[in-house]
């Protein structure tokens, strides 16, 4: 993957970070089912200061600091850990540079960015836009009653970033960007042990009529729906990203032991059989991998990301279940043996393809646009 | 007719009763009592009618698949992966080749599930290679002395004995292996249960022999003809793999169709129902082509012929299948599916165990392509 000068020094020092501080501990992480979070961040944020100064920066400079990160975590063969590290740096602070008002960064951009505060995201897939929490105006704040599922770094948050449906009397509902407080009054986490992201489970968070000063509105009142598909979109495509380097990472370590495996006497690697079906998922990789970069990328384009997003997650999510099912059974029961970092990617893989961004929702829009293509044509 | 479907019903009602109530806690606790269910399975004289020898009569095979059938209809695949392991891999060995009285009790007490009984061939170096084979039986006074590991072994941690693959010869040759019956009471036998991704049973294990007194009536047929019964027993084991593989797809797939009858899944969200129907139909029809194709090779193997490639196809297709009704269910049952022992979490782990078990796609490729 190709970064600018800046992006490869970043991405060195972030390779070198994660190596040292991540790395190592993902098995006995998993094991306890969570990650120290906010260790991680700040420690992440003091010893890789260039990051955060290209999240403050915004614009393409951000967009590549988000590749380069997401690259980097390809590694650690933990996808709950790397959307973790994501939500928080990837989709939460910039929200919070490019819409949070002043008072909304002056309070909580800094802390966000050094991993003082966490803060969880949930972004239901378009499907599931209805059941959203829906916020009530009520004396002047705004009264939090629902559920969110697929919620990231909600366990321990200290600020819920969550998409609400705001009910105006007059205007009808709307969708907007709320951040809650985990301190605020009717907050329940539910975690549940899912099938993957044990490091860094997935949950549900309840409200019952939590009360939030609509100050905490990020964006104005009338942007809510396109904020909230724009970040949907950016997670998808950064998704897609993270994952497609994992697979990179997962086919690169699946060859290693294939070389070193010996099957009748020769290398498992020596099979045609075997050398084929990973040139095809290497291939598919590099194609996924640059798919998911130029949607990554347009989400900067003036003329708006088109469908890039979309498309690079249903690619990548094809890409993660065709790698995750190859380097399992390449592996024999060494891959099936749960502690092992392939039953991981296989459990993670699981989560990823259905978490924010599941194949029908994606193709829905797909094929919603192709068909308003058509008609153009016609027309 | 009537005798086959009183045995499916008792098998059904065994299912409903012993089973299906606590499964979802053995699956949490990552516990199953197979001892305990095989010694029930035992008791109403179930395994008597289903082990294999070389010379059945064919109402035994429709007792055998009928069997697993019933078993792998479930939300869970391990059940008829510990049965399977017990009665087609090393039962069906001992009631083939079991010698003298030892052999014969062990034979009878399998049959009426009074022990537990296990095939232990693969090592964690070898795979599908049985000429890498480590482990070996070195001749000592007039019997042997075993050393060496398993690893990956079903029932491992449950065994009352295993029957046990070691080299006894000092070439890669296909008669240069043996296969012995050792209790797991044994001197010098230790296991080790292993943390698997799926079929959380707590049955499979590693098995370790550090200097193994093998007295030499526990050969199990010949000295040397290891590799070639190994070899027969993994064909049961296919077939068998193949039956419990499309009978565990097909749960699911009634299950996904429960789901849309009661309208769940538009009740979770999904709005691509037409797209879940088609999928729906298409698995319906690789079932059904499975379906006919046992048929088939149960057939052609009543009558004598071989089959070996058939089987490979037979088990390279189901557990194909049943890997992709799995990443559908994936796809499209509510979150509450998903927690970790969840049934379509559960279903997508435990049915990618059926691919490796009994020779990779790449064994299964490679037999086929052999032969045509």
């Amino acid at each position: 993957m190709h970064f600018s000068d800046q992006g490869t020094s970043l991405s060195r020092d972030l390779r070198a970070f994660l190596a040292e501080r991540v790395e190592p501990h993902v098995a006995e992480w998993e094991v306890q089912g969570g990650y120290p979070a906010r260790e991680v961040m700040q420690s992440l944020a003091s010893s890789v200061p260039a990051l955060n100064e290209a999240i403050r920066s915004g614009g393409t400079a951000r967009l590549e600091a988000a590749r380069v990160l997401e690259h980097a975590l390809a590694p650690s063969m933990a996808l709950g850990i790397a959307a973790s590290l994501s939500i928080q740096l990837n989709v939460v602070a910039p929200v919070l540079v490019a819409f949070g008002s002043a008072a909304l960064r002056r309070a909580y951009l800094s802390p966000v960015l050094n991993g003082e505060l966490l803060v969880s995201w949930s972004m239901p897939d378009q499907a599931n836009e209805r059941s959203l929490p829906t916020a009530a105006l009520e004396n002047g704040r705004l009264v939090v009653t629902g559920r969110a599922t697929h919620v990231i770094n909600a366990v321990g948050a200290d600020l819920h970033a969550q998409v609400v449906r705001i009910r105006r009397p007059g205007i009808g509902t709307q969708p907007g960007l709320l951040l809650i407080p985990a301190e605020a009054q009717g907050i329940e986490v539910i975690a549940q042990r899912q099938i993957g992201y044990r490091s860094a489970p997935v949950c549900t968070v309840r409200y019952h009529g939590t009360a939030v000063s609509i100050d905490m509105l990020v964006g104005e009142h009338n942007t809510g729906a396109a904020l909230a598909d724009r970040q949907r979109r950016l997670f998808w495509a950064l998704s897609a990203l993270r994952l497609a380097a994992t697979a990179t990472e997962m086919l690169a370590r699946c060859k290693t032991w294939c070389e070193q495996r010996k099957i009748f006497g020769a290398p498992l690697l020596n099979n045609q059989a075997v050398q084929f079906r990973l040139a095809e998922g290497v291939a598919n990789a590099a194609l996924t991998l640059q798919l998911a970069r130029v949607a990554v990328e347009a989400q900067a384009w003036p003329e708006g990301p088109g469908l890039l997003a979309e498309q690079a997650k249903y690619t990548a999510n094809q890409l993660v279940a065709d790698v995750a099912e190859m380097t399992t059974h390449l592996h024999g029961a060494h891959g099936y043996i749960d502690s092992s970092y392939l039953s991981r990617f296989y459990r993670d893989a699981a989560l990823a393809m259905k978490c924010i961004g599941a194949n029908d929702t994606v193709l829905r829009r797909v094929f919603d646009s192709e068909m308003n293509k058509n008609q153009n044509r016609h027309d | 007719m009537t005798e086959l479907n009183t045995f499916a019903q008792d098998i059904d009602q065994f299912v409903r009763t012993d089973v299906l109530p606590f499964l979802d806690t053995w699956e949490q606790e990552k516990h199953y009592p197979i001892r305990k269910l095989i010694a029930t399975l035992g008791q109403r004289q179930v395994f008597a009618r289903c082990f294999l020898t070389d010379q059945d009569a064919p109402q035994r095979y429709q007792y055998n698949r009928i069997l697993h059938e019933r078993l792998a209809y479930l939300p869970s695949g391990i059940l008829g992966s510990c049965i399977n392991n017990h009665l087609d891999a090393a039962l069906s060995l001992l009631a083939n080749h079991a010698k003298g009285e030892q052999g014969m009790a062990w034979r009878n007490d399998c049959v009426q599930g009074r022990r537990v009984i296990t095939l232990a061939s693969t090592e964690s170096q070898t795979g599908s290679d049985i000429g890498e084979i480590k482990t070996a039986a070195m001749e000592q006074g007039g019997g042997y002395r075993l050393n060496g590991s398993k690893w990956f072994i079903s029932n491992a941690t449950i065994a009352d004995a295993f029957c046990v693959l070691a080299r006894t010869g000092t070439g890669k040759g296909v008669f240069d292996f043996s296969l012995f019956l050792v209790p797991s009471a044994s001197a010098g036998v230790s296991v080790e249960m292993l943390d698997t991704l799926g079929m959380r049973a707590g049955t499979i294990g590693a098995v370790r022999f550090e200097d193994v007194k093998v007295d030499a009536s526990q050969l199990i047929g010949i000295k040397g003809m290891g590799v070639p019964l190994t070899l027969k027993q993994f064909e049961k084991e296919r077939l068998s793999l193949a039956i419990r593989s499309r009978s565990h797809g097909l749960y699911h797939l009634d299950l996904l169709k429960t789901y849309l009858r009661e309208d769940r899944l538009r009740a979770a969200g999904t709005r691509e129902l037409g797209r879940i129907e088609s999928r729906l139909a298409e698995h319906a029809c690789e079932l059904e082509k499975l379906r006919v194709f046992i048929d088939h090779v149960i057939d052609l193997r009543f009558r004598g012929k071989p089959v070996a490639d058939l089987v490979a196809s037979l088990k390279l297709q189901a557990t194909r299948t049943t890997k992709s009704i799995a990443a559908t269910l994936l796809q499209y049952v509510d979150d509450s599916a998903l927690v970790e022992h969840g049934i379509a979490a559960r279903f997508f782990r435990d049915a990618k165990a059926a691919s490796m078990a009994g020779g990779s796609d790449e064994m299964m490729l490679t037999l086929i392509s052999r032969t045509h």
